[in-house]
C-alpha cells in the first residue's frame, strides 16, 4: 500500500513541479532573473533516493549468517562481504559492557555490574543488561542530552546582558521524561510542532500536568538582543535561527541557506524558507502554566454548568427585586417629605452620573447603525460581537469567547456580583484572580516581568501597523504588550514603550486610550492583554488609526447632574418600559436581547444599589449571591492555583510571511504561503487564517510517506551507537551533506521505524546495542582493511571514541561515590572562577563539583559556559549540532592533570576505597581502582607501575610505612588523567 | 569521531554506491607516508582541487592541530597584534580632523549637515567640535588630535583608514561583526580563523591568544570564540591579574610529585596503546598530554618579564603614574613576547579605566576619552618602536579598531553616540604603507563617502596580509563552506607596501 502511494507520489512529481514553473514564469518580475536559473526538478534528480519514501528491504544473503545477529547486521556484513573485508573479531565482555552502558546512561558499569557481567557475558545477559540499562531513568538523560544540541538547549540569552531565559530548564526535565517513557518519535515531533495545540494533551503520568506543551518551548531557546536598534532586522535574525534548528532536526535540511536567495545545491527555494517562516510566526511566546492548565480547562464548563444552576434557580428572585426596584426608582429619586434616603443617592455623583447614563440608554432605542462604530481595515480586534474577531486567550481568564451585550454574567468575586453586560467585550472573568505562581518560579526579565501575565493573556491576531497609533477601547486596567515583531526582551534604551499600563477606573464605561507605536508603523505584531490585580476588565476593540475613535458603546450624558424632578420624569417612564420588558410581552428573541442591552446598565445600577431597595426581594437576592459566592469558592477550592510556568507557545493566527529581496527586511516581496518545501511533492500549503497551521504541518512531517522524517532520526540513533551517521552530516542530508554508506540499511530503519517498532526510539536503541555490529573489537584490523577504508566508514570494527564531555565529568562523580542521582531540577549554577568573567556574570555561583549532580544539570548560561564542558566539545548553544566536534587538545589534558574538581573527586574516590576495602592489599587496592574506573582488572604490568609510582609518591612526601589515603587519591587522580578514563575502545 | 575528518579534502568527486570516496585526510597522510612523499604532503597543504580547504586537512587525530601551514601565498605578515577598542572611540576626537565641526559648533544638526541616521539613544544634542586640539605629525603631515600624543609621534607607521563602516549601531552585534564578520553569537573569531589557517609556529602556546586588559566586551567570550571550528583554535583568555589561564598551574604540592603522577599516567597510556593498538585518537592525547607538561612552563616564562630591560619598559609605561597605563603597558610588552614565540593572533583588551564605560562616551567625553587614552597611549607608541627596532614590525600587523565609531553631534549636550556610518581604524606594520591614510567621510565625519571599507573588506586584507586568499579560507558547517568574509570582501591594495 505504501509502495504504491510512493509510487503515485513521484509520479505526481512531474506535473507539480511543470504547474509550479508555471507559476513562477508569472511572478514578480525583480524575481525572474534569479528563478529562472533556478530548476528544481534537476536539483531533485541529483539525489532521487532523498526524495522517496523508504521502502520496505529485504536482508541481503549473507556467507557468514551466524555472525548476524539482527537484519542491521546482515546489511553491514554484505557490504563487507563483497569487498572481501572481515567484520573485526568481538571485543572482550568488559568492553562490550563499559560501552553499553555509556552509550544508553552515559556512565560507567558499577564494580557490581562489571562483576555480576564478568561470571556471565553471554547474549541472554547482554540481553539483560541493555533492558535494565534503557529501563534506568539515566537514559533519558543520556539521550536528552543529545537532544538538547539539536535545539541549542540554553538558559540564558545571551548577547550583552546575558539575561535568564526564565524555566527553561522545565523543557530538559521534560525530554529527561520522554525519553524515559519512549515516548514515540512521531509524538515528540508533534509535541515540539504543536504541543500546545492538541486536544487531548499528554499529560504527566500521576498528574494532570500538560506534558505537551513544555516540548514548544524549543522555540524559544535561542538569543535574544535587548533594544535592538533595528527590531525587523533582530526579528528576521531570530526566526531565521528557528527555522534553521527546525529544518536541521526534523528534516536534515539547511533550509536557513534560502534565506537570502534560492538553495545553492539542494532543491530549496527562497519561497520556501518564507513557506516555513510563516509556521513560525502565527503563535508567539508566552510562560505556560502547565501544571494547572489541563486542570483549569477542565474546570472550565464545570464552572459554566456551576452558574448555568445558580442563574436558573435566581433569574425568578432577579426578576422580582428589579420589578420592585423599578418601581421604586421613581419615588426614589422625588422624594416625598417622609422619605429619607433620597441624600445618600445624590451626595455621590458618580453614583447618580451612572444612574443619569442608565436612564438616558434606556431611553434610546438600540439596534440602529451606528456610522461611527469603527470598522474595516483600521479595526484589528472587535470583542462586542461574538464571533468578530480571532479569539485568543491563554488560560480560561477570559472565558470561551466575548460576552455579548445583553448578557447575564454571574461573577462573584467581581464588584458586581451579577451583571447584565450593556455592551459586548472580552471580559476578565474574575475567578480566576486565585492563580498563583510558586516561589522560585523564574520571571520574565525586563518590562515583560513583573506582572504576572501567566495563564490571564487574551491575544489578537497578528497584524501589520499602520497608523502605529493604537487606540484600545477598555474598562478597568489592563497591562498591555504589544508585541511588535516579536520582540520579548523588552529592557534598555528602546522599545520600552511596547508594554505598558492602561485603563479606566473599575467602576467606569470603557474609554478609549491610546497607546503610540508609530516609531513601529509598517512592523507586524499583535497585541496581549492581561488584568492588572484582581479586579475587572473588559477589552472592546483595537483600532489602528491615527486619532483615537470617538464612538462609545455608552454615552456619559452632558451637561451636569439634572435636577432630581427632572429625572425622577425619566426614570418613571423608563420604570414602565423596564417593566414591561420584564414581564416579556410581546417581544421575539432578537429584540429582546437588544431590549436588555438598553436596560443593562440600568439593572446594574439597581443591582449595584440594591441595599437602596430594602425589602423583602432584595434579601432573597442577597440570600442567592451568598450561597453563589459559596458554591465559586467550593469549586476553586478543588482546584489547584499554584503553577510552576515553563517558556511555551500561544497560538494566534495564520500568518504567510513576504518574501524578502536578499533576505533584507526592507525589500519585501510577495506573499509566500504556509508549506513544507516544494521538493516534498506531497505536501500541501496550509491555508488557514485562524491558526499557525503548526499542526497540520507536523501531521505532514510524521507521515509515514514523508522521506526524510524517519530516516534523519534514525541516523542520529546511529551516530551515537556508531560514532558515525550512515550520512555522516546528520543535520544535512542535502548536496553538501554526505551521501549515506549504506541507503539500504538507513531505508530499512527508517521503514521498521515506522512500521514495526511504532518510532520507538529505545526498541531501535535495544536491536543496535545486541547487534554483532556494536559488539565487534576496535582493533585496527590488518592492513589492507585500513587502506580500502581508512574512515571505517563500512564498520569493519568500532572505532575508539572519545567519552563526551558531559560522561567525563559524569564519570568522575560516579567513580568517586559523589554522584547524586537525583532525576530533573533546577539548574546548579556555574561554578565561577576567574576565568568566568563577563557582563552580565552571575551573581553566585555554584560548588565547584556541581552538587555532585550530572552534567545536564549544569547551568547553561550562554555568555559563562561551563570551561569544563568547553573543553570537552560541548557545543555553544546557537544552532543545531547533531555530531559534535571531538577535538584532541592540550586544555584537555591541562584540565584533567590541574582542574580542582578532578582533584577533589580524587581525594573522595581514594576515601571511597579505604572504606570499602580497609584491609585490602596494595594490588587489591589497584585492581578496585581500575575496576571502578576502567571497567576491568589491572594486569600485573600496571600494577607494577600504579605500585612503584605509590612509593615513590610516598618516598616523596617523605612518608613512611604504609600508602595514606592522601597518596591514594595521587594514584586516583592519575588514573583520571590516563587515556582510558576518557577513551572508549 | 572526529568531524572535520569529513571536511574530505574538496572536490565534488562523487561515486561508489556505499561510501563517500572524497579522500580523506587521513587517507591521504597514509599515502605521503607510504611513499607519495614530502611532495605528495606539500601538494596536499596547498589545498588540492578547488580551493576548500587551506587547513581543513590537519584533521589527523595524531596531529598537533597548530602545526604551522603555509600560506595560500608568501604574506609579509606573520602575527597579527589587535588592539581592540571597545566601546568605540571618536573618529572626529581623534583621527578624523573636520574643521566644519569648530565652524557649525552648537548649531542644530539637522540644520547643519542635513539629515540624521537613528541613533540608539535618539538624544542628539548639537554639533559638537573636538575637545582635543588636532595637528600634523610626521612627514607625512597626518592629522592627528592631542587625545593620541604619543601615537602621533608614531605618525609615519600608521596607516590611517578613515572610511570604516559597521553593519550594527549597537555593542553586541557590532562587536561579533568585528570579530566574526556576523553580528551574531557562536561564529568564529578572526584570530580563530587565523590560527585555522596558518597554524603556529609555537609548540607551547596557543595560536590564538586573548590578554585580558580587563574590559571584557560586550558578547563576553564568545567574542573570542570558534564557533564551530574545533575547540584548539579559540581565544585563550590570559588574565591580567590572578592566575593567567585556567589550570596552567600544576595543582600538585611539588612539581615533583607532578613528574611522578606524569610518568606514570604516560606508562599506563603506553600500556593501553598496546592492548588498543596504534589509534590515532590515543597517540595524540598522548602528545598532547606531553605538551600540556611544557605549557605550565612556558606560559609562566611568557609573562615574566623580569629579563625585560629598564628603558623598554619604560619605553612602554611601566613607571606611568597612570595605574591604567601600566596595565595597559604591561599587555602591549606582553603581546610583543607573545609574537616573538610565534603566537599568530594576539587580542587585547583595554584596561577597565571607567567601569563598564570604556570608550562608550554617552555623555562626559572629554573626561572618558582622556582616560581611556591615557591608559593606552604610551603603551601603544611603545609597542610600535619595540617591534620596529627589534625587526618584529614588518612581519608583525598591528591593527586598531573599535566595533564602530561615534556621531559628530552630541547626545545629550557633552556626549556622542554611536555611529557605524563612517570611523576610523588604523594598521602599523605587516606590509601595510605607513604614513598614509585612506578613505574619506564626509565634511561632519559622520558618512564614509570616498572608498568606504567594510568590516569583510578590513578581514580580507588582515588575511591577505597573512598570505590567505580570503574566499579559500574554508570550513564545511552547516551545510556550506563558510568563509569568515561570508560572500563579502575586498582586500584594499592601494594600502599594501
Amino acid at each position: 500500500m505504501a509502495v504504491t502511494k510512493a509510487q503515485i507520489w513521484s509520479a505526481q512529481f512531474a506535473m507539480q513541479v511543470a504547474a509550479w514553473l508555471l507559476l513562477f514564469t508569472f511572478s514578480a518580475s525583480s524575481l525572474a532573473d534569479q528563478k529562472s536559473k533556478f530548476d528544481i526538478d534537476s536539483r531533485v534528480k541529483q539525489n532521487p533516493w532523498l526524495w522517496t519514501t523508504p521502502q520496505a528491504q529485504t536482508p541481503p544473503k549473507v556467507i557468514h549468517e551466524e555472525w548476524a545477529q539482527c537484519d542491521e547486521d546482515r546489511f553491514i556484513l554484505a557490504t563487507l562481504e563483497a569487498r572481501q573485508l572481515k567484520p573485526a573479531p568481538p571485543a572482550n565482555p568488559q568492553t562490550w559492557l563499559r560501552r553499553v552502558h555509556f552509550l544508553i546512561t552515559g556512565l560507567p558499569p558499577s564494580r557490581d555490574q562489571l562483576l555480576a557481567f564478568t561470571r556471565n557475558s553471554g547474549q541472554e545477559s547482554r540481553l539483560r543488561v541493555v533492558d535494565e540499562l534503557l529501563a534506568s531513568p539515566h537514559y533519558g538523560e543520556k539521550w536528552a542530552r543529545h537532544w538538547m544540541d539539536l535545539m541549542r538547549y540554553a538558559e540564558s540569552r545571551g548577547h550583552e546582558g546575558d539575561y535568564i531565559l526564565p524555566n527553561a530548564w522545565q523543557y530538559r526535565d521534560y525530554l529527561i521524561r520522554a525519553f524515559n517513557l519512549d515516548l514515540p518519535y512521531s509524538e515528540l515531533l508533534i509535541e515540539h510542532l504543536a504541543g500546545d495545540l492538541l486536544e487531548k494533551p499528554r499529560l504527566r503520568p500521576g498528574s494532570r500536568h500538560n506534558e505537551s506543551v513544555l516540548a514548544t518551548g524549543w522555540a524559544f531557546l535561542g538569543e535574544e538582543v535587548h533594544s535592538p536598534v533595528d527590531i525587523k532586522q533582530d526579528a528576521c535574525d531570530r526566526l531565521d535561527n528557528k527555522v534553521d534548528v527546525f529544518s536541521k532536526t526534523f528534516m536534515g535540511l539547511t533550509v536557513s541557506c534560502a534565506r537570502c536567495h534560492d538553495h545553492k545545491f539542494d532543491p530549496i527555494r527562497a519561497e520556501d524558507y518564507y513557506g516555513m517562516t510563516g509556521f513560525l510566526l502565527g503563535a508567539s511566546y508566552r510562560q505556560a502554566r502547565f501544571e494547572t492548565m489541563e486542570e483549569h480547562r477542565q474546570a472550565f464548563p464545570r464552572l459554566q454548568t456551576l452558574r448555568t444552576d445558580i442563574l436558573d434557580g435566581m433569574k425568578p428572585v432577579l426578576s422580582r427585586f428589579l420589578r420592585s426596584a423599578l418601581s421604586d426608582l421613581p419615588n426614589l429619586i422625588a422624594p416625598s417629605a417622609e422619605q429619607t434616603s433620597m441624600p445618600s443617592v445624590i451626595s455621590d455623583s458618580n453614583r447618580l452620573g451612572l444612574l443619569r447614563a442608565a436612564l438616558d440608554k434606556a431611553m434610546k432605542p438600540l439596534g440602529e447603525f451606528d456610522a461611527r462604530k469603527p470598522h474595516g481595515s483600521m479595526l484589528k480586534a472587535d470583542y462586542t460581537r461574538p464571533g468578530a474577531t480571532f479569539w485568543g486567550t491563554d488560560g480560561e481568564a477570559f472565558g470561551g469567547g466575548p460576552v455579548s451585550a445583553g448578557e447575564l454574567v454571574l461573577d462573584p468575586d467581581a464588584l458586581l456580583p451579577i451583571r447584565w453586560m450593556p455592551w459586548g467585550a472580552a471580559r476578565r472573568d474574575t475567578f480566576w484572580h486565585r492563580l498563583r505562581l510558586p516561589s522560585g518560579n523564574e520571571n520574565d526579565p525586563g518590562r515583560l516581568g513583573g506582572a504576572s501575565r501567566a495563564g490571564q493573556i487574551l491575544r489578537t491576531g497578528t497584524f501589520t501597523l499602520n497608523s502605529g497609533k493604537l487606540h484600545y477601547l477598555l474598562r478597568g486596567q489592563a497591562r498591555v504588550y504589544a508585541a511588535v515583531e516579536s520582540h520579548i526582551l523588552v529592557e534598555g534604551p528602546l522599545h520600552g514603550r511596547l508594554i505598558t499600563t492602561l485603563g479606566t477606573a473599575s467602576n467606569s464605561i470603557p474609554q478609549w486610550v491610546t497607546h503610540d507605536l508609530s516609531p513601529y508603523a509598517g512592523a507586524r505584531g499583535h497585541v496581549e492583554f492581561s488584568p492588572e490585580g484582581r479586579g475587572e476588565m473588559e477589552v472592546l476593540m483595537v483600532v489602528d488609526a491615527e486619532t483615537a475613535p470617538t464612538w462609545q458603546p455608552v454615552e456619559w450624558p452632558a451637561g451636569a447632574s439634572p435636577a432630581s424632578g427632572e429625572l425622577a420624569g425619566i426614570a418613571r417612564s423608563v420604570s414602565s418600559n423596564g417593566l414591561a420588558l420584564l414581564a416579556g410581552r410581546g417581544r421575539d428573541e432578537h429584540s429582546g436581547l437588544l431590549e436588555a442591552g438598553r436596560f443593562a446598565l440600568l439593572f446594574n445600577w439597581l443591582i449595584e444599589n440594591r441595599n437602596l431597595f430594602a425589602n423583602e426581594a432584595s434579601v432573597q437576592l442577597q440570600s442567592w449571591l451568598d450561597q453563589a459566592t459559596r458554591r465559586h469558592q467550593d469549586l476553586a477550592d478543588g482546584l489547584d492555583w499554584e503553577s510552576q510556568t515553563a517558556p511555551a507557545w500561544l497560538e494566534g493566527t495564520g500568518v504567510d510571511d513576504h518574501l524578502l529581496l536578499r533576505g533584507k527586511p526592507s525589500t519585501p516581496g510577495p506573499q509566500t504561503p504556509r508549506r513544507l518545501p516544494v521538493a516534498f511533492t506531497k505536501a500541501e500549503s496550509v491555508r488557514d487564517a485562524d491558526n499557525s497551521g503548526r499542526l497540520q504541518l507536523a501531521q505532514q512531517l510524521v507521515d509515514p510517506l514523508n522521506p526524510l522524517t524517519a530516516r534523519v532520526a534514525v541516523n542520529r540513533i546511529w551516530h551515537h551507537v556508531f560514532g558515525r551517521g550512515i550520512v555522516s552530516t546528520v543535520d544535512n542530508f542535502g548536496e553538501l551533506g554526505t551521501r549515506p554508506t549504506h541507503p539500504e540499511l538507513l531505508d530499512h530503519l527508517a521503514w521498521t521505524f515506522i512500521h514495526r517498532d511504532g518510532w520507538s526510539m529505545k526498541k531501535t536503541i535495544r536491536r543496535l546495542a545486541l547487534s554483532s555490529t556494536f559488539a565487534m573489537s576496535s582493533q585496527l584490523s590488518d592492513p589492507r582493511s585500513e587502506e580500502l577504508d581508512p574512515e571505517n566508514a563500512l564498520l569493519r570494527r568500532m572505532s575508539v571514541r572519545r567519552l563526551e564531555g558531559e560522561a567525563i565529568r559524569d564519570a568522575a562523580l560516579a567513580v568517586s561515590g559523589r554522584l547524586d542521582r537525583t532525576i530533573g531540577g533546577k539548574p546548579v549554577m556555574v561554578h565561577l572562577t576567574e576565568f568566568v568573567i563577563g557582563r552580565g556574570r552571575p551573581e553566585k555561583g555554584g560548588p565547584l563539583d556541581g552538587e555532585g549532580r550530572r552534567s545536564i544539570y549544569g547551568a547553561i548560561r550562554r555568555n559563562f559556559l561551563p570551561t569544563l564542558m568547553q573543553t570537552f566539545d560541548v557545543p555553544t548553544p546557537f544552532t543545531t549540532v547533531g555530531r559534535r566536534n571531538t577535538t584532541n587538545v592540550p586544555g584537555q589534558s591541562l584540565a584533567l592533570m590541574n582542574d580542582p574538581f578532578f582533584h577533589e573527586q580524587a581525594r573522595k574516590w581514594a576515601h571511597r576505597m579505604e572504606q570499602e576495602l580497609p584491609n585490602a592489599s596494595g594490588q587489591e587496592r589497584v585492581n578496585w581502582l581500575f575496576q571502578t574506573a576502567f571497567g576491568r582488572d589491572a594486569d600485573v604490568a600496571e600494577q607494577t607501575a600504579c605500585l612503584e609510582t605509590l612509593s615513590d609518591v610516598l618516598r616523596l612526601r617523605k612518608g613512611s610505612g604504609t600508602p595514606a589515603a592522601e597518596d591514594w587519591s595521587e594514584l586516583a587522580h592519575t588514573l583520571y588523567t590516563a587515556n582510558e578514563f576518557i577513551y572508549l575502545q | 569521531m572526529n568531524s572535520f575528518t569529513s571536511n574530505s579534502l574538496s572536490g565534488k568527486s562523487q561515486g561508489g554506491m556505499f561510501f563517500d570516496p572524497r579522500i580523506s585526510r587521513r587517507e591521504c597522510l597514509r599515502r605521503a607516508s607510504n611513499g607519495f612523499g614530502a611532495l605528495a604532503l606539500s601538494a596536499l597543504w596547498q589545498g588540492l582541487g578547488s580551493g576548500s580547504l587551506l587547513a581543513g586537512n590537519f584533521t589527523k587525530d595524531g596531529d598537533f592541530p597548530l602545526k604551522p601551514r603555509p600560506s595560500h601565498q608568501p604574506g609579509p605578515a606573520r602575527s597579527v597584534i589587535f588592539l581592540f577598542m571597545e566601546g568605540a572611540v571618536s573618529q572626529v576626537d581623534s583621527f578624523d580632523y573636520k574643521p566644519l565641526l569648530e565652524k557649525h559648533h552648537g548649531e542644530d544638526p539637522q540644520k547643519a549637515i542635513g539629515r540624521l541616521e537613528k541613533t540608539q539613544f535618539e538624544q542628539v544634542g548639537k554639533v559638537m567640535k573636538s575637545h582635543w586640539k588636532f595637528r600634523q605629525h610626521g612627514q607625512s603631515g597626518a592629522w592627528i588630535s592631542d587625545l593620541f600624543p604619543h601615537v602621533a609621534s608614531q605618525a609615519d607607521r600608521l596607516c590611517i583608514l578613515k572610511s570604516m563602516t559597521s553593519n550594527f549601531p549597537e555593542h553586541t552585534s557590532a562587536n561579533y561583526f568585528l570579530h566574526s564578520g556576523v553580528g551574531l553569537q557562536g561564529r568564529p573569531s578572526i584570530g580563530a580563523w587565523v590560527a585555522y589557517g596558518l597554524g603556529s609556529p609555537s609548540r607551547d602556546l596557543p595560536g590564538y591568544i586573548v590578554l585580558n586588559g580587563g574590559q571584557i566586551p560586550s558578547g563576553g567570550l564568545d567574542n573570542f570564540g570558534s564557533g564551530f571550528l574545533p575547540a584548539s583554535f579559540q581565544g585563550s583568555l590570559l588574565n591580567a591579574k590572578g592566575s593567567p589561564l585556567a589550570n596552567v598551574a600544576p595543582a600538585e604540592s611539588s612539581d615533583g610529585l607532578q613528574e611522578l603522577k606524569r610518568r606514570l599516567a604516560h606508562r599506563l597510556n603506553r600500556l593501553h596503546l598496546e592492548t588498543a593498538g596504534p589509534v590515532d585518537a590515543l597517540e595524540s592525547a598522548i602528545t598532547n598530554f606531553e605538551l600540556a607538561g611544557r605549557m605550565q612552563t612556558a606560559i609562566p616564562e611568557l609573562l615574566d618579564v623580569r629579563g625585560e630591560s629598564e628603558h623598554i619598559k619604560q619605553l612602554y609605561g611601566f613607571d606611568a603614574p597612570y595605574e591604567h597605563t601600566r596595565t595597559y603597558a604591561r599587555q602591549c610588552l606582553l603581546a610583543r613576547r607573545m609574537v616573538e614565540r610565534g603566537v599568530r593572533f594576539v587580542e587585547l583588551t583595554i584596561p577597565m579605566v571607567d567601569g563598564y564605560q570604556r570608550w562608550d562616551a554617552h555623555g562626559n567625553l572629554a573626561k572618558n576619552h582622556g582616560d581611556n587614552a591615557r591608559a593606552i597611549d604610551q603603551p601603544i607608541a611603545g609597542l610600535l618602536q619595540d617591534l620596529d627596532q627589534r625587526g618584529l614590525l614588518d612581519e608583525t600587523l598591528v591593527v586598531w579598531a573599535g566595533e564602530f565609531g561615534r556621531t559628530p553631534f552630541a547626545q545629550g549636550s557633552d556626549g556622542r553616540d554611536h555611529n557605524e556610518f563612517g570611523f576610523t581604524a588604523w594598521l602599523a606594520g605587516g606590509g601595510v604603507r605607513g604614513g598614509i591614510s585612506y578613505g574619506e567621510t564626509d565634511d561632519w565625519g559622520y558618512r564614509a563617502v570616498v572608498n568606504r571599507l567594510e568590516m569583510h573588506d578590513l578581514h580580507a586584507t588582515i588575511l591577505h596580509l597573512l598570505g590567505i586568499r580570503h574566499e579559500e579560507l574554508t570550513f564545511r558547517f552547516g551545510g556550506r563552506d563558510v568563509r569568515l568574509t561570508d560572500v563579502h570582501g575586498n582586500v584594499v591594495r592601494d594600502i599594501l607596501a
